[in-house]
Formats: structure tokens, C-alpha cells, sequence
């Protein structure tokens, strides 16, 4: 994985909120929802923020004590799973770190890094029928929604 | 006070539902059921919702001030009278035998709690470009699981109680959520059973707050199987 990459979540149809410590998906476009729990959650964060790979893997070491490549490979890992679950998708200009692009370098937590809890991610189909029920409004945003075949 | 008791209650909450509230009370009166009482539940209308209701004598019309959505449901379920009970949106419309081939799941298996059938989504007719271009259907039919395809036992509906008040969008998937872990017994008709229009006339639905309010009560829903250890 590129360190320069970015993502986003996948447009209007991802919806997400970080509650009590989770951040519950939904994805209205196949009407599954997810959850992410332990590192997962500032994963997440930090693609809502456009942070790029590197950013957030420095986050997590400074969240987290634990080994690196451990660390970096969850990470990755989680990444291929949003992507496949068309949850986040890249950012096309990925490839420089704008100056400016990534808001908040979070500070280190006062209470210093904590024993790693590797992302937590869970995917849940039992709503579809009823998530799928959402009554659509076509947007300029789904219009020009890119297929991510190309990442398949 | 009729000498029939009364079999099966639908209940119609609507705000400002004129232009389409006949159409829907009309499908209702179509299922020809001999022991069938409907509540209007007029949610603060200004237009000429409180008329039309009474056009239709079959009808029993409540109105309350604006309270919201979901309050008027509520307050449907809590004026019925029926030993079944149903609902439907003020502009969507039921097939002709919707609640004939429901009740026959019924006769034909008590340990069923809750019987439903398939959705249409269709494009109001009338509807002229802008408003018309910028809807879509993403599924034309799916299984119906939305309250307008619900048939519910009384003593069924009150083992899930009344729904949350604290909700405004997602009302009907925290309602089944606990549906569920009730263990509520369901058949589900291939058939489709309820026409749901989509519409511009009333776009407050597409307010994006409401997707979030999907997230809420999902997360609220994850919370209790975990505590129930279904998780």
C-alpha cells in the first residue's frame, strides 16, 4: 500500500457515526451495516479526515503500543476489507501529501499509548430489505459515482 | 357500535396528505373486509386532509396537534379496536387482496405472529420534470418488509410494544429489530402486496438526517443482542 494513498467513505449512500466507542456503517446502496470497534475507530477517523496511510499509521503509533508491521498490516487488512465492502474509496489525486489536505494531527493521548487492540470489523446483512426501503434521491454525487472496477 | 367485532384495524397516519390520501383509503375500502375499521390519524394538516377523511364514512378521524410521525402511529394503535392490525402510508395504496391472502396465512398456521408480502416502488404519475428526473427506484420490487406490508396479530404487536418515539426515520427497523428478539414467528408472501409511491411532493423524507437515524438505531439494536447474548 502506498503511504500517500487516501480515502474517503464511498459517498452519500455510507453513512457513519461514532457512538459509545463504535462506529456503526450503513451502506444504503446494498443495505448491510457494520460495525468497527478498537483500532478500527481511528482508522475510520482518519479516512473521514482524508488523512493519507502514512498519517494515520503515525496515529496509531501513537495511540498504540505495539509491534509495527503488525500494526501496518492490520491496517492494510482493513482497508482491502472497506474497500471491498465499497464502504471507502481512494482519493484520485493520492500520490503527493497536499499541505493542508490531512486537518488534525491528533496529540498524543495524555494518558500515553495503550496495548494494541487490533481493528475490530463487522459486516451484518440481516436489514437489507429494510435498509434497501430508503427512498432514493438521485444526487449529481451518485451520477458521477466511479465504479471501482478497476480496484477489484 | 357495530355488532361485527371488529377484525382488522388500519392505521393511516398522514400530515398534509391530500393529494393522495383517497387514492390510499380507497384501496383500503377495495379489500372489501366485512369487519374492518380504519383510523385516520390526521398529524396537523393544513390542507384539505380533515375533508377528505370524512368523505369516506368508514372512516374513524382523530386529529393531533403536530407532534410527529411516529406519536400519530401510536396514538392509531392506541384508539384500535381490531384483533389484527395494519398500517399504511397516506400515499401508498394496497392491492386488492392484500389482507384476503394474509389472513389465510393466519387461518391456516396460529403459531404465526406477523405475516408480510412485497413491496412495489413506483414514480407518482403525475409527476412533471424537475421533480420527476431527480428519483429513482434503486429496487422496483423487494420483499416488503416495511410497515404498509405488515398484517400483525394484536397480542403479537404488543409483545414488540409501541414504537419508539425517540426514532423518527428508522422507527420501523427498531421496531423489527425488537420484533425479532421477541422471537416473533413471520411469513413473508412472494407476492406483492403494497404499491409504495415515491414522490417529490413531499421531499421532507429525504432529509439526510434520517440516515443517521438508521446508524443510531442499529447501534441501539447491536447493544441489546449483545446484552442478550445473541450478539
Amino acid at each position: 500500500m502506498q503511504l500517500t494513498e487516501r480515502y474517503e467513505p464511498a459517498g452519500q449512500d455510507v453513512v457513519a457515526e461514532e457512538i459509545d466507542g463504535e462506529v456503526v456503517i450503513v451502506n444504503l446502496r446494498n443495505g448491510n451495516y457494520y460495525s468497527l470497534t478498537q483500532s478500527a475507530t481511528l482508522i475510520w477517523a482518519g479516512i473521514q479526515e482524508h488523512a493519507s496511510v502514512v498519517q494515520i499509521r503515525e496515529r496509531i503509533a501513537q495511540r498504540y503500543r505495539g509491534e509495527t508491521d503488525a500494526m501496518n498490516r492490520d491496517m492494510d487488512e482493513l482497508i482491502r476489507a472497506l474497500e471491498g465492502e465499497q464502504l471507502i474509496r481512494r482519493l484520485p489525486d493520492s500520490g503527493a501529501i497536499t499541505p493542508g489536505a490531512a486537518t488534525v494531527i491528533e496529540a498524543a493521548p495524555a494518558a500515553g499509548p495503550v496495548a494494541y487492540l487490533p481493528p475490530i470489523f463487522e459486516s451484518f446483512t440481516d436489514m437489507g430489505d429494510l435498509l434497501l426501503l430508503d427512498p432514493v434521491h438521485e444526487t449529481e454525487e451518485e451520477k458521477g459515482w466511479p465504479h471501482a472496477k478497476g480496484n477489484a | 357500535m357495530s355488532a361485527i367485532p371488529v377484525e382488522i384495524s388500519v392505521i393511516i397516519p398522514v400530515h398534509n396528505g391530500e393529494k393522495y390520501l383517497a387514492q390510499c383509503i380507497q384501496s383500503v375500502l377495495e379489500q372489501n373486509h366485512a369487519a374492518l375499521e380504519m383510523l385516520v390519524v390526521d398529524n396537523a394538516s393544513t390542507d384539505a386532509t380533515a375533508a377528505i377523511a370524512r368523505k369516506f364514512p368508514a372512516t374513524r378521524y382523530f386529529y393531533l396537534p403536530r407532534k410527529g410521525f411516529v406519536p400519530a402511529l401510536n396514538h392509531g394503535v392506541m384508539n384500535c379496536q381490531g384483533s389484527f392490525l395494519s398500517f399504511l402510508d397516506a400515499d401508498d395504496l394496497w392491492q386488492p387482496h392484500k389482507l384476503a391472502a394474509q389472513l389465510d396465512v393466519f387461518q391456516r398456521n396460529p403459531a404465526v405472529d406477523f405475516v408480510f408480502g412485497h413491496v412495489e416502488q413506483f414514480i407518482s404519475p403525475e409527476l412533471e420534470e424537475p421533480a420527476r428526473s431527480q428519483l429513482f427506484i434503486r429496487e422496483k420490487e423487494l420483499p416488503g418488509h416495511i410497515r404498509g406490508a405488515m398484517l400483525i396479530r394484536k397480542e403479537s404487536f404488543w409483545r414488540v410494544g409501541l414504537f419508539d418515539e425517540a426514532t423518527e426515520y428508522g422507527d420501523f427497523i427498531d421496531w423489527y429489530m425488537r420484533a425479532q428478539e421477541q422471537g416473533l414467528q413471520e411469513v413473508m408472501l412472494p407476492d406483492v402486496l403494497l404499491l409504495r409511491r415515491i414522490h417529490g411532493a413531499n421531499m421532507g423524507y429525504l432529509d439526510p438526517d434520517r440516515r443517521i437515524d438508521y446508524v443510531r438505531v442499529l447501534k441501539r439494536g447491536l447493544d441489546r443482542r449483545r446484552r442478550l447474548g445473541k450478539a
